[in-house]
């Protein structure tokens, strides 16, 4: 039979496995997120010295976060997110940096977009016939645009559509359901509803630039 | 972490909003020049550093080549020098003919004592002992 721990003894004794445990918990978080630091700064330091693989990773998981932001900055003129969108990649490519972490590294982006976009529209403004009256595209293209501002305008244009079509996208992009699938459930054929999900599509995003453009006016 | 996906569940009905058939064609093609532009910059980049490498080759080449070839040429300027700093021991090697030369005539004469050539002169005045020439 064990021997009785004194009472008094127990709550300093439960105190230090809590703390022990704490620590032990907090050192592991903190190895885990070293761990992760030193990865990311691998993956663009492999980058920066020209690996096409690690590059191409970085575009698949960057590009369209850039085209989102950029739809914000040139408030939903596609053409011109588009333009810049180039020239932030190129620009990637050719002068890439060791970062240690996904915040510096969009942090850049982000500087490499507003700089680019503020190009573009001074080219735009030298090439143009007519010098407008109130240039203020400048002071626009310098502004931070708010954060997530085309998830917000995105939000919005949702909001718009009725429910029905709301958990039609909602179940073919977020849930990933087959269309063969949803096509059975609503009664109609597989062409018909890979139409029907291109049309909410184009209304969506239409929908988001015009509410991007509109919040300009505003 | 909060990951997007967490924040915006509908993140990914935007994506396919927006990235519509001619963005993706867009998207395809810039990624493919960005492939390029980073192969590009990969060569630049490897150009630079041959070059770097070679410069460092050719000033290491050329320091060693100095560094070797400064005492052969003190060596050689050594001899020149030689000459004028001996120059005055050079005059123990006049004959005896020369250094009688030096005096006028009949003033002086070469005499041996004890075994020793002296200079002599002949005038009372002017008469003193060289003991060495």
């Amino acid at each position: 039979m064990p021997p009785r721990q004194p009472e008094a003894a127990l709550p300093p004794l439960v105190a230090f496995l809590a703390n022990r445990t704490r620590r032990d918990t907090a050192a592991r978080i903190e190895t885990q997120a070293e761990q992760a630091d030193r990865e990311f700064r691998d993956w663009t330091r492999r980058i920066s010295r020209g690996d096409e693989h690690a590059f191409t990773h970085f575009y698949e998981l960057y590009h369209l976060r850039i085209y989102k932001y950029l739809l914000a900055l040139t408030r939903g003129n596609e053409h011109d997110a588009r333009e810049v969108l180039q020239t932030v990649i190129l620009k990637a490519a050719k002068s890439f940096k060791v970062f240690p972490d996904d915040q510096r590294l969009w942090a850049w982006l982000c500087r490499l977009s507003r700089n680019a976009y503020i190009d573009l529209l001074r080219r735009k403004n030298r090439d143009s016939r007519f010098v407008p009256i109130d240039d203020r595209s400048l002071d626009f293209a310098a502004a931070e645009p708010s954060k997530d501002r085309t998830e917000q305008a995105f939000a919005d244009a949702m909001a718009q559509l009725p429910e029905e079509e709301q958990e039609l996208v909602r179940e073919a992009y977020v849930d990933k359901r087959p269309l063969q699938q949803l096509a059975i459930e609503a009664g109609s054929t597989y062409k018909a509803m890979e139409s029907r999900l291109g049309r909410l599509r184009l209304k969506l995003k239409t929908n988001v630039l015009t509410l991007l453009r509109n919040e300009n006016r505003s | 972490m909060k990951t997007e996906a967490d924040v915006y569940p509908d993140t990914p009905v935007l994506e396919a909003a927006i990235a519509d058939e001619t963005f993706s064609s867009f998207a395809a093609s810039l990624q493919q020049a960005g492939i390029r532009a980073v192969r590009h910059h990969r060569h630049i980049r490897q150009v630079q550093i041959a070059l770097a490498q070679l410069t460092c080759v050719v000033g290491l080449a050329t320091l060693f080549w100095f560094t070797r070839s400064e005492p052969q040429q003190l060596a050689h300027v050594a001899p020149v020098i030689a000459p004028a700093t001996h120059g005055a021991a050079s005059a123990h090697y006049i004959s005896e003919a020369q250094m009688l030369a030096m005096f006028p005539n009949g003033s002086c004469a070469l005499a041996e004592v004890n075994g020793r050539k002296e200079l002599v002169f002949l005038e009372l005045s002017s008469t003193r002992r060289v003991e060495k020439y």
